[in-house]
């Protein structure tokens, strides 16, 4: 049984079987017709044909995403670096806190096992939005292409 | 043990490409066309981005070569060395990431037009060699059994190239006939360093029958010594010639044959070698005697035909050995040819 | 960021023949980001360095993640970069109590191994696919509905005889999510799905795998809460239970739920405010 084999495009003849079959009767009755609809689904849709590009849109489309991944490794560094510098305070502020004050030393370095974020934090979400509906919201202004001759 | 035919496959394959590289480079020369601007905005913005990230690299190459010329003239500083070294090396990491990402190097490079002048494009050549051609080097150099057999397996740095008239060994372990390779090679390393380095380079055959001991030998058909290279000059040429070159001519009734090229660095400068027996080669011990370090390895396999037997006859002046099993006593025919009777009356 | 809008944009206009980047089920928000990852680095990150901070486990400082500046100014300093001299370790022999298998060793904390979300893999058994291998499609298609990718297909590794089942049978179904889709996953499945479940007030405060990797089992009710689902529930033949494993870069159980709890998946018991 090909239950998992089948991948890629309808053969001519199964497209053709498939159109001139009885549309299913919506008794509901057995499994039977939702499993070879979902089969269908899964299986036998057309693969979808990958862009084949050439010349100057190659070009393009590197520049793009090599400019894209530079971006990415620009935030990252940032980010990472942040973290470091803020990491390393805090360490040297605890070296600082040792000689400082014994006592306070010991409150800063105990644990506990049972700690989690509080159940109240909202993750950010873009709506609603602090400000209300802006009823003179007009969308921005499209960059028209120059024509490719 | 690869098909004989799928390696022919490659090598041809191979060939195509560097046929491609040198036309472009050569001939007519095609420019690099930008893609026009103000078309797709994406576009514009990833130049945008990647031009703001040449400037401030730049401007950063600028405060170091400016550090550079500071710390040469402090003359008397202790630590001037490990500066230099330092700083010279945030200068060339600098100059590849500020180019890299430009969309001309990029283009020129996938077209073959490659300047080993320039940082970025070595750089290139070198990624390109350690994360894509050395594993199917070393691949082969293994399977192959190159590795044990002439040296201890080692870690090459760059690629050799070995050109006949009209073909080339880019790949390691293709097919040629003896009657393509009676001329020198055209020898390159590509390698990465500006200065200019003295190598050892030798073409070794370890498959070469030694009917006394019964057993193989290795044959030394090559060997130059103290030749200069550098990344602007990594074709081999010059130095001192010990052992000039014979043609490969596999005897006839052996199996194919593994044709060496190895190129070794000389850490220690020039060396001085005397004559050298090319029967009965030992690479291991040459290579410890006049402390080498192995840093390229190709090679190309060949088997008999009839070429062979007009290189022995013309170029090497010898009688041409044949090799096989000896005759096997026939346990029915008797020597005239007549076959024994089954039965004998006693 | 502009070029990423500019790049959607351009692509909405272009041809659908000419689209360069997927289009798949997951959908960015209107920024083009993503809202979870965005959350754990500009939130997250930093009160985990904190709240996991070891003043006895603290690694030297490294050039590793400096900027141009500092490693010019690293070049020209006059130190004399002594050589690291590695003492010869001393092989200590390990154990665990009831010779169970041994925790990798703790590394040393800096500002770049926080922990983080590696992967989240979500799995189905489906025990009626031994008497009947149909009964898979519908897991299959659920899952590849929730999580937007093409679900694995697991086959037994040994025979079980008192299942009746053989070795090389297709007993379940197995989506890996990485990066952006497993965000999207996550996403749906705090604020979707969890809340909605009857019953549950939250994860225990003694999960974890030792490790810091942490699983739910969920059950087939619980198919029906996710929206892909819950619009077309009748045409799914059979609903199937599923586990989902949270793989994290934490190394111990504590640092995964506190990783977990910054994405606000609940946990029992947990208190509602924090220490002052």
């Amino acid at each position: 049984m090909s239950l998992f084999a089948r991948t890629g495009r309808l053969s001519l003849s199964r497209q053709q079987l498939l159109r001139a079959a009885a549309p299913a009767p919506v008794t509901g009755g057995s499994g039977d017709q939702r499993l070879e609809i979902i089969r269908r689904v899964l299986f036998e849709q057309p693969t979808r044909e990958t862009p084949n590009l050439e010349g100057e849109a190659l070009q393009q489309h590197e520049t793009i995403e090599r400019a894209w991944k530079l971006h990415q490794n620009q935030e990252r560094e940032r980010r990472n670096r942040e973290l470091e510098k803020k990491f390393r305070k805090m360490s040297a502020a605890m070296n600082e806190l040792e000689k400082t004050s014994d006592r306070l030393f010991k409150a800063a370095i105990v644990k506990s096992r049972h700690i989690t974020f509080p159940r109240e934090m909202k993750i950010p979400t873009e709506t609603p939005s602090p400000q209300g509906w802006n009823h003179d919201y007009t969308p921005p202004v499209e960059v028209v292409p120059a024509k490719n001759s | 043990m690869l098909s004989r035919n799928a390696i022919h496959r490659v090598s041809s394959a191979a060939r195509s490409t560097l046929k491609l590289n040198r036309t472009l480079a050569t001939e007519a020369t095609p420019s690099f066309a930008a893609p026009k601007t103000n078309v797709n905005p994406a576009y514009d913005e990833a130049l945008k981005l990647i031009a703001q990230d040449k400037e401030y690299r730049y401007s950063m190459l600028k405060k170091v070569e400016k550090e550079l010329a500071k710390v040469k003239k402090a003359n008397n500083s202790p630590t001037q060395k490990q500066q230099l070294t330092r700083l010279q090396q945030l200068a060339i990491d600098l100059q590849v990431k500020a180019e890299l990402n430009d969309p001309e190097v990029q283009w020129r490079f996938r077209n073959g037009m490659r300047d080993m002048n320039r940082p970025v494009h070595r750089y290139m050549v070198e990624r390109e060699f350690q994360k894509d051609r050395k594993s199917k080097l070393l691949e082969r150099v293994l399977q192959m059994r190159v590795c044990p057999d002439i040296l201890e397996q080692f870690d090459p740095t760059a690629q050799v190239i070995v050109e006949y008239d009209g073909n080339s060994v880019q790949e390691a372990g293709i097919f040629l006939q003896p009657g393509e390779t009676v001329k020198p090679p055209t020898v390159s390393f590509v390698n990465f360093h500006e200065e200019t380095k003295l190598y050892t380079v030798m073409m070794i055959d370890p498959d070469v029958p030694d009917q006394e001991r019964q057993t193989y030998q290795q044959q030394c058909l090559w060997l130059n010594t103290n030749v200069p290279l550098s990344t602007t000059q990594p074709v081999v040429s010059g130095g001192d010639t010990i052992l000039p070159y014979v043609p490969p001519h596999p005897q006839k009734g052996t199996k194919y044959h593994r044709y060496t090229i190895l190129i070794l660095e000389q850490p220690s400068g020039k060396i001085e070698v005397p004559s050298v027996e090319d029967k009965r080669f030992d690479t291991r011990s040459f290579i410890q005697q006049y402390q080498l370090s192995p840093r390229g390895v190709s090679f190309f396999r060949e088997v008999w035909n009839e070429d062979v037997s007009r290189i022995y006859a013309d170029i090497l002046k010898e009688r041409e050995p044949v090799f096989g099993k000896p005759p096997k006593a026939s346990k029915y025919l008797e020597d005239v040819g007549r076959k024994s009777k089954k039965y004998l009356l006693l | 960021m502009a070029l990423r809008l500019l790049a959607q944009r351009s692509l909405a206009r272009a041809a659908p023949s000419h689209r360069l980047f997927s289009t798949g089920a997951v959908v960015a928000s209107s920024h083009g980001l993503n809202r979870l990852k965005e959350h754990y680095h500009n939130i997250v990150a930093e009160d985990l360095m904190v709240l996991t901070y070891d003043h006895t486990k603290v690694s030297p400082p490294t050039l590793k993640n400096a900027d141009l500046e500092a490693l010019l100014n690293n070049a020209i300093s006059e130190k004399v970069e002594e050589p690291v001299v590695v003492a010869p370790k001393v092989e200590e022999v390990r154990k665990r109590k009831g010779g169970k298998p041994l925790k990798p060793i703790q590394p040393l904390k800096n500002g770049s191994n926080i922990p983080t979300l590696d992967k989240i893999t979500v799995h189905a058994m489906v025990k009626d696919a031994i008497h009947q291998k149909n009964h898979i499609l519908s897991a299959f298609m659920a899952l590849q509905s929730i999580t937007a990718t093409k679900p694995e297909v697991i086959f037994a590794k040994t025979s079980v005889a008192n299942w009746k089942l053989r070795e090389g049978m297709p007993i379940g179904v197995k989506v890996t999510l990485r990066g952006k889709e497993m965000y999207q996953f996550l996403d749906k499945l705090v604020e979707i799905v969890l809340p909605r479940l009857k019953e549950w007030h939250g994860l225990p405060m003694t999960s974890g795998d030792g490790n810091g990797n942490i699983g739910i089992g969920f059950p087939p009710s619980a198919l029906a809460l996710f929206p892909e689902i819950e619009g077309s529930f009748d045409m799914y033949p059979k609903m199937t239970g599923f586990d989902v494993v949270f793989n994290t870069t934490a190394n111990t159980n504590a640092e995964g739920r506190l990783l977990l709890s910054g994405f606000n998946v609940p946990f029992k018991g947990a208190k509602t405010q924090t220490k002052k």
